[in-house]
């Protein structure tokens, strides 16, 4: 069962306007039946036929009334025409309501207007200048991130369609959706924590956190520690004093790392390209779910989070805390989209010292894999969540279906691989529906604890 | 794998549909109007060889609607018409002279509409409503000027009438078109 997770858009209205532009025109039609009618007349005036002649009369009116009342030209030649889009999401539908808008349609009888909705093939709709100045219509919320809600262009059709005009320039109305967030119980921990304040306890003495032990009176240690009941039961000299010591507090370091390089979609059919185009969840679907879910969990808790993109070095968005902080981190995540890989890396992309590293990918090919193993070889804990949608297999031919078993047997063995180096594993998408699976997985990651490893 | 193909389409997965435009008719109705009314005025007209002959012109009009072609049977029935028989107004020239201009709209949508895309039903109202404003005075005027002008309608000396109007009328149609070409 498709299981769409994107569900919120941005903006509570958005408004897209096209730019209006000059169109030429055309009147092929127009000229034709003026220059039937005026054969017409002349073979009746040289037979001496009424009948001919009266045969070209509607013709040269009809043909003279439609270009005469052709909108007036600009100085450059043709009449002047834009487009108004107006979009409104409802998230509780999970869709969004649009509403187009053609101008400039005086003196024409019909408005061709090309529309491609979410990517789909352009559908051609033919209709009157009433209806083409508010033209409506749903588009479902699919996918996440940045995506192209509607593709159009029009012209004019004038009357009798004896004159029409050039197609206006194409309009592209892009929608941002915000990835859903799912509340997260569990949240695994780096194996060292840093920093002196924070919401986790530390393995360093310290002020904040819960009962650490009780140790003997040191250089340091404050007064108002000194734990009089452990002294004088403990005490063997005089001078001796023992002081009840507690934890510190520590934040943990969360960087989230996207792997945009492809989007591929529950479909094996569309796997040609970098971009998903058939219906279903995707695996950027998958990976903007997670990390935000994780981002807006691990920003509640008090820990800093920061985001590396693999496919890009512009979105990068440093370790900070705060809920200003976290809106960063989820618009970065959200804005991501399929880049293509247009390098390969020598280096894994810097990260504090302590960080817990989580890398989002697909793992079909072993960039993703490489940077994971390099990271966990610095002492880091990594987590690879595993954001390839279940696959669906029909429709492949038999030769197909072979090249996916090779392609997802590679796969496995590129997990285990993972696994063997150290890095857990965590698979994003609920095989057999409900959350069970997953956070049972998260309260595992979250029980392993921290130490060396 | 082949691209191209869609995959299975799971059966819950919502369905992307364009603007809703109410009632509606598939763009290529314009052509096969261009065939019907092509073939019927050309049945109405000539017959034998010349009737195939219009047929294919009819057949080359609805199959490539850019060479124009419907106008060039415009003119062939123009000139089949003097093959009528010469005795004032009938109901095959009435037919005629509504099929012409109707073939003209007919021929001027498929030149403009997409075969493939709908159209919405209230684009015929103002071509339709422009039709009868324009065939009404027409036809009556057709009927007067051919009853009178017939063997037996009285008048055969205004028959130089009839060609200085109908010089009148290319006069005015040229200066229109010269009009047009003119910018406004």
């Amino acid at each position: 069962m498709t299981t769409p997770t994107a569900v919120v858009p941005d903006h509570a209205s958005e408004r897209a306007s096209g730019s209006t532009r000059v169109v030429p025109l055309t009147g092929a039609a127009a000229l034709a039946g003026a220059v039937v009618a005026v054969l017409l007349a002349v073979l009746g005036v040289v037979v001496s036929r009424a009948d001919v002649v009266l045969l070209a009369l509607p013709l040269a009116v009809a043909s003279a009334w439609s270009w005469v009342s052709r909108p007036p030209a600009t100085s450059d030649g043709g009449p002047s025409t834009g487009l108004r889009v107006q979009v409104v999401p409802d998230a509780g539908a999970r869709l969004v309501r649009y509403r187009i808008g053609v101008d400039g349609t005086g003196g024409t009888d019909a408005v061709h207007v090309r529309v491609s909705v979410l990517g789909t093939t352009p559908r051609d709709l033919v209709v009157t200048p009433g209806r083409a100045a508010d033209l409506t219509g749903e588009a479902p919320i699919l996918h996440s991130g940045p995506q192209l809600l509607l593709r159009l262009q029009h012209r004019l059709l004038g009357q009798d369609a004896a004159w029409f005009t050039a197609p206006a320039r194409e309009l592209d109305v892009e929608q941002v959706v915000t990835p859903r967030t799912v509340p997260l119980a569990s949240l695994p921990l780096p194996h060292r924590l840093q920093g002196m304040t924070g919401n986790h306890q530390s393995a360093r003495p310290g002020d904040g956190g819960d009962f650490r032990d009780v140790h003997p009176f040191a250089p340091g240690d404050r007064l108002r520690r000194i734990d009089w009941r452990a002294t004088a039961r403990r005490a063997r000299l005089a001078d001796e004093l023992f002081v009840r010591r507690t934890s510190a507090l520590a934040d943990a370091t969360v960087v989230l790392v996207l792997d945009s390089r492809d989007d591929v979609g529950e479909n094996v059919e569309d796997w040609t390209g970098h971009t998903a185009d058939g219906e279903g969840v995707t695996s950027l679907d998958l990976a903007r779910e997670a990390a935000a879910s994780l981002a807006t969990s691990y920003a509640a808790a008090g820990d800093r989070v920061g985001v590396q993109d693999l496919a890009s070095q512009a979105r990068v968005v440093q370790p900070g805390g705060g809920a200003r902080h976290r809106d960063r981190v989820v618009r970065a995540v959200t804005l991501s989209r399929p880049a293509g890989s247009r390098f390969a890396r020598l280096r894994a992309p810097v990260v504090p010292a302590g960080a817990l590293v989580y890398v989002f990918s697909t793992f079909l090919d072993d960039e993703a894999p490489r940077m994971a193993t390099l990271w966990r070889a610095g002492g880091h804990r990594v987590i690879a969540v595993d954001v390839l949608p279940t696959p669906r297999t029909g429709g492949l031919e038999p030769h197909e279906r072979v090249a996916f078993r090779l392609v997802a047997l590679e796969r496995e063995e590129r997990m285990r691989t993972l696994q063997a180096s150290g890095v857990e594993l965590l698979r994003w998408q609920e095989r057999h529906g409900g959350a069970g699976e997953r956070a049972a997985a998260l309260r595992t990651l979250a029980r392993a604890g921290r130490g060396p490893r | 794998m082949s691209p191209g193909r869609t995959g299975a389409r799971p059966d819950d997965a919502p369905r992307i549909l364009p603007p809703e435009i109410g009632a509606s008719f598939p763009g290529w109705s314009a052509q096969a109007a261009v065939l019907l009314v092509g073939a019927g005025l050309s049945g109405l007209v000539v017959h034998g060889f010349w009737l195939f002959v219009a047929v294919v012109l009819a057949v080359v009009a609805t199959a490539s609607p850019r060479t124009l072609v419907a106008w060039v049977l415009m003119v062939y029935l123009g000139v089949a018409a003097l093959t009528l028989p010469h005795d004032g107004w009938t109901w095959r020239f009435a037919l005629l002279l509504l099929g012409l201009p109707v073939l003209h709209v007919a021929a001027a949508f498929s030149l403009a509409l997409p075969p493939g895309g709908r159209v919405a039903t209230g684009v015929l109202v103002a071509p339709v409503r422009r039709l009868v404003l324009i065939q009404v005075p027409v036809q009556a005027l057709a009927a007067v000027v051919l009853l009178t002008l017939a063997p037996g309608g009285g008048a055969p000396h205004l028959r130089p009438a009839a060609v200085v109007a109908g010089a009148a009328l290319v006069v005015g149609v040229v200066l229109l078109v010269w009009r047009w070409r003119t910018p406004r």
